[in-house]
């Protein structure tokens, strides 16, 4: 350096300061390495005046979100002025003047919007929503069809904007679970329909500097395994398995609350009996995705073979002339076709069918191998570049077999010295509250115990004031109390005030977090109404809808109002960011 | 003066022994108790334990020990109903491990009850007119005694005392049954008129023993009394005090010590001398170190005379010189005996006094059946034993048909087995070093086998095993005592003799089986070739100079003038 560098002033660094308030850390390494990259390039001429292109995402599991990011910034690459948001933080009143837009939204199991999205599909129904008669707009609705509401948020907001004025100019897609596979072209379909770039670039690329690129599923970061041990007896019904894994100072910023990918291979045992039934040389080459390689490769490596979807039973209705199934595929009789493929497994159906498929047809109708995200259950402040996993494996009994899920049984062998490919998929709906002083309700059966053991960490680290309450709820408090001996330390140490604990096979009467809520419902209403957040994490099917009943009963109890009162307090709460969902 | 014992601060400050048990029982997130509560629980009769073996997995699962509790029952003299039986053996299978252990001290011990079930199962015991109030902690314990089932007067007699005891030095808290029987708490606390707010200063076992059997093992208590009789009838006890078995490894002040007679009292001075053994612990004891504690040591550091002195103080008239009496055996007499009432006795051998169903043989099941179908009484003996007593003759072939039915008829056991005894130990016992009661029907029968090679099978030999060197199965009052060091090590004491009146003396430390085998194979080699006729290994030991022959342990120390 020859010249002394000057600090910019007061004013700009507060300017600064608000803006990156709250930023994860991941974004901050990466924003340094941008502001860096902007230091670095000639002056700019101002910008005209340009449309901009607006993509929204509504995302659970960050596939419809990564899909947004990278198209907003293929556009930007292109010079597009772009503006990418979550339909989370996204108002009616956004979308006033507003021109272009694209929208991915995924759906849930149960046929809904992803739970940060809600309140925009609501306000959005509502008969006071603008007319938005000059949006141009396209929706890529993602599900699995396997589910029987398959994309149906995206319908219902193509059906909705429709209805409100606006324009279609690209046919609706729905993409399954080979989403990779269908998106890219009906995105560049779309992006052909966008006005042309009328000034220079105005966007930078970002700089290459190693510290500005965070781990993403393409390019995951290797991490080395610490540890890999048991937190259930062998006398639970099913193994939690606590891994521990390491990575270099720096290479992997995230937050309590946000949730690791993994990238994985199908393991042998998974393999190998679908290679056998099939009768096929494991070597035959097959093609996919426009690569050559060998069938056991590419379901080993490439394809979702422990779920079963859609797409393969069509294959083999339309292939074998089966009668049973293909009334299954009937859209009447979607409930049956859900069950009947969560109660099967690809094994059953190659063995009941064992001639209709050849190595390439097989091949042609699994889907994409999913990613798994995992919570993860440490804190940056306590586990220094540490990352901590809370891995339920899955082993469920189907059809007189038992199935093994892939990634699960996958990370229960790794063994330390080990790596594994990861990238971490951050989680803004399910933060730790800024204000330290704020009391946290943290309800989380089963694995959903998992990002409150960073929550509670960092919070401790970090000397904040507010006081913890933990809901954990099991089957037997010997066999299945996920990190006992912590949360009982904790509490012994006065970082943990308070610890609520239902045991469901243990004693007569069968008790839950919902009933321990309900039995605790005065002391967890001061607490509510004294301004604590509320967190909920764990089983979207069974667990979530018992648990959020009980918070209404007790806000209704609390506050002396009948249940639909209470229940909109407790949506109002989540419309506040101080009650916080992540089910799965 | 020295600071108080963490555990007199705790008895202390318990408020009658309530502590904050209540809050611990219905603490659900944990099987355990607050770290106080784990002192006082003992003075209601339980034990917090944990699964030894499970331990290092459990830590490295992030899940606390297997925490479970011991529950002993309060049963003077052994002796219960065919109800309180059957109560007992439902309780082990619904709430315990699904066994019974019958202890040294006769009375019944339940494992692994989980903290929830602690009330329920000492309910059920209420019921059945049974509970556990201080059968463990730092009061008097269940007060045991000894068989005479010919003289049946005598017998109605001691029990009755042995009762009388239990009773009279029972703590007058009524904690037991606000904590676990849900009794409602009378405003304002209760004073111990006996033991005072802080109860004695360490445990405190009292046995009643009638010669000429000393099964009851006298000299191993705080506070003994030997039936002096007159045919049937009761004259009065003598008085001993000061036996004890417990020390430490590696710390030579502390010692077991055989008991010490004092006098004799007529038998309406029993409770009167019992309380005044029982105060002056209470106000001699040691208060700063539990492991200078004991009476024993109360004893030797006050000296016997002083002691005597001033419990006739107490008295207010001196103790009679003590009458004589023999012991001549020491083990349970097995088989069918006929009482003097026209009444029998059966009693039954139960290896390591663990009853269960095992197999081929259903121990449990028939003493079920047997409670079941026959006018009886049953008695836990202080060999860790059974006997049926008060069985009329006519049901004795249908006994004996239940027992055969369920494969436990009584076998023809060498003595070494017959006698034999082992503690709990691992995995159950806090304190266990090594394996006692798991390891006791392996190892028996090895030793068996080189006394066979001897040609000594028919000889009896007392042998004693216990996981730690607190004593509970008496180890350093057998011809052969094993104590627990380490996994799989022990130290072999030799030279007690075969009616429990002399201590043994360590003859070899820290030895593992092959080396404790080999040791025992030339022992043996050497007695069969050079005994005396007739006699014990554990006097073979003494004369021949294997074992020192001296006092056992250090001359008693005598407070200054």
């Amino acid at each position: 350096m020859n010249a002394i560098v000057q600090p910019p002033g007061a004013a700009v660094l507060e300017r600064v300061d608000q803006a990156l308030l709250g930023l994860p850390v991941d974004n901050l390494i990466w924003l340094s390495g941008y502001v860096y990259g902007l230091a670095r390039q000639p002056p700019q001429t101002t910008a005209v005046a340009q449309r901009t292109v607006a993509i929204y995402y509504g995302s659970q599991t960050g596939n419809a979100r990564r899909l947004a990011d990278g198209t907003a910034a293929r556009l930007k690459a292109e010079g597009q002025n772009v503006r990418l948001s979550s339909l989370a933080d996204l108002r009616l009143r956004d979308l006033r003047g507003l021109e272009e837009a694209l929208f991915v939204v995924s759906t849930q199991g149960d046929g809904e919007p992803p739970e940060d999205c809600r309140s925009f599909f609501e306000a959005l129904d509502a008969e006071s929503a603008p007319q938005l008669s000059q949006l141009r707009y396209a929706v890529l609705a993602l599900g699995d069809s396997s589910y029987p509401h398959y994309c149906a948020a995206g319908r219902r907001l193509d059906a909705r904007l429709t209805a409100l004025g606006a324009q279609p100019v690209h046919e609706r897609l729905e993409a399954d679970l080979d989403f990779a596979r269908t998106a890219p072209p009906w995105l560049a379909q779309w992006q052909s329909t966008l006005a042309p770039v009328e000034s220079a670039p105005q966007v930078l690329t970002v700089p290459t500097a190693a510290t500005a690129t965070a781990p993403t599923p393409e390019q995951p970061l290797a991490l080395e395994v610490l540890s890999n041990l048991p937190l259930t007896t062998s006398a639970a019904l099913r193994e939690v398995r606590h891994l521990e894994l390491a990575f270099d100072a720096g290479q992997l910023g995230y937050q309590p609350g946000d949730a690791l990918g993994l990238r994985f291979a199908n393991p042998p045992a998974l393999v190998e009996p679908v290679l056998e039934a099939l009768a096929i040389d494991a070597q035959q080459p097959v093609q996919l995705d426009g690569d050559t390689l060998t069938l056991q490769q590419a379901l080993a490596e490439r394809l979702e073979i422990s779920r079963l979807s859609r797409p393969l039973l069509q294959q083999l209705a339309q292939h074998s002339g089966d009668a049973r199934l293909q009334s299954l595929l009937q859209p009447a009789n979607s409930v049956d076709l859900q069950r009947y493929l969560r109660g099967h497994q690809l094994l059953d159906l190659l063995q009941a069918w064992p001639d209709v498929l050849d190595a390439q047809r097989l091949v042609d109708s699994l889907p994409p191998l999913q990613q798994r995200l995992y919570s993860i259950a440490s804190s940056p402040s306590r586990h220094a570049d540490e990352v901590h996993l809370t891995v339920a494996l899955r082993r469920d009994q189907q059809a007189e077999r038992l199935a093994l899920g892939a990634c699960s049984t996958a990370l229960a062998q790794l063994q330390p010295g080990q790596q594994i490919g990861a990238w971490v998929q951050p989680n803004e709906r399910f933060r730790l509250p800024s204000d330290p002083s704020r009391d946290i309700i943290m309800i989380g059966p089963g694995t959903g115990v998992a990002p409150y053991r960073g929550f509670l960490a960092e919070r401790n680290e970090t000397g904040a004031s507010g006081r913890h309450w933990l809901f954990f709820g099991c089957r037997r408090r010997a066999d299945d109390f996920l990190y006992q001996t912590e949360w009982l330390q904790a509490q012994r140490e006065g970082r943990l005030q308070r610890l609520s604990t239902a045991f469901s096979r243990d004693g007569s009467a069968r008790t839950y977090v919902q009933d321990r809520l309900r039995a605790e419902a005065a002391e967890l209403y001061r607490w509510i109404d004294g301004g604590a957040h509320i967190y909920l994490c764990g089983d979207a099917f069974a667990m979530a809808p018992a648990v959020e009943s009980a918070l209404v009963d007790v806000l209704a109890a609390g506050q002396g109002c009948d249940g639909e009162a209470a229940a909109a307090q407790l949506a109002q709460l989540r419309r506040e960011g101080r009650f916080a969902v992540d089910v799965y | 003066m020295a600071t108080l014992s963490e555990v007199e601060r705790i008895k202390a400050a318990s408020d009658g022994l309530r502590g904050s048990l209540a809050l611990s029982l219905d603490d659900a997130p944990t099987a355990g108790l607050r770290e106080d509560d784990q002192q006082l629980i003992k003075l209601h009769g339980i034990y917090q334990q944990d699964d030894r073996d499970q331990r290092e997995a459990r830590r490295q699962r992030k899940l606390e020990p297997a925490y479970s509790f011991m529950i002993r029952v309060r049963l003077p003299a052994g002796i219960c109903s065919t109800g309180q039986w059957l109560t007992m053996d439902a309780l082990a299978s619904e709430h315990g491990d699904g066994s019974l252990k019958l202890t040294t001290r006769q009375t019944f011990e339940l494992q692994g009850v989980i903290k929830e079930s602690l009330r329920p199962t000492l309910q059920a015991m209420d019921r059945a007119l049974l509970d556990a109030i201080a059968a463990c902690g730092d009061v008097n314990r269940n007060v045991i005694a000894g068989a005479a089932p010919d003289r049946p007067a005598l017998q109605a007699r001691l029990q009755a005392d042995a009762v009388a005891l239990s009773e009279h030095f029972l703590p007058a808290t009524r904690a037991y049954h606000e904590i676990f029987l849900g009794a409602e708490r009378v405003a304002g606390g209760e004073p111990e008129p006996i033991y005072g707010p802080t109860y004695l200063p360490r445990k405190f076992k009292t046995v009643i023993a009638v010669p000429p059997r000393n099964d009851v093992d006298l000299y191993a208590h705080d506070l003994g009394f030997v039936a002096i009789c007159e045919g049937d009838e009761l004259l009065g006890y003598n008085l001993c005090v000061g036996g004890g078995m417990g020390t430490s490894h590696g710390e030579p002040s502390t010692y077991p010590r055989v008991a010490t007679v004092l006098g004799f009292l007529p038998a309406t001075q029993l409770l009167p001398v019992a309380e005044a053994v029982v105060t002056l612990q209470r106000d001699h004891g040691d208060r700063s170190n539990r492991k200078q504690a004991r009476l024993k040591y109360t004893l030797d550091r006050l000296g016997t005379d002083h002691f005597l002195a001033l419990l006739n103080e107490r008295l207010g008239e001196a103790l009679q010189p003590a009458r004589p009496y023999a012991f001549s055996e020491r083990g349970d007499a097995f088989g069918w005996q006929a009482a003097g009432d026209g009444r029998w006795w059966l009693t039954l051998r139960i290896e390591g006094g663990r009853l269960r169903d095992a197999g081929e043989q259903r121990a449990r099941s028939a003493l079920r059946e047997i409670a079941s179908r026959f006018d009886l009484r049953l008695r836990i003996t202080p060999n860790q034993n059974l006997s049926l007593i008060d069985v009329r003759d006519t049901d004795r072939a249908a006994i004996d048909a239940v027992l055969e039915g369920h494969g436990c008829a009584p076998q023809a056991l060498s003595p070494l087995r017959r006698d034999a005894l082992a503690c709990v130990a691992l995995p159950l016992c806090p304190l266990a070093m090594a394996e006692a009661e798991r390891w006791l029907p392996q190892f028996a029968p090895r030793v068996e086998a080189l006394l066979a090679q001897h040609g000594l099978a028919d000889e009896s030999v007392g042998l004693r095993i216990t996981g730690c060197p607190n004593g509970c199965a008496r180890p350093y009052l057998a011809e052969i005592g094993l104590i627990g060091k380490a996994p799989g090590r022990y130290n072999l004491l030799l030279g007690g003799d075969r009616v429990g009146e002399r201590l043994n003396a360590l003859y070899r430390e820290s030895l593992d089986e092959p080396a404790i085998l080999a040791e025992l194979d030339q022992l043996f080699g050497r007695w069969a070739a050079e005994r005396h006729s007739g006699e014990g290994f554990g006097d073979f030991t003494r004369r021949t100079g294997l074992v020192d022959g001296s006092s056992p342990h250090p001359a008693p120390r005598r407070e200054p003038a």
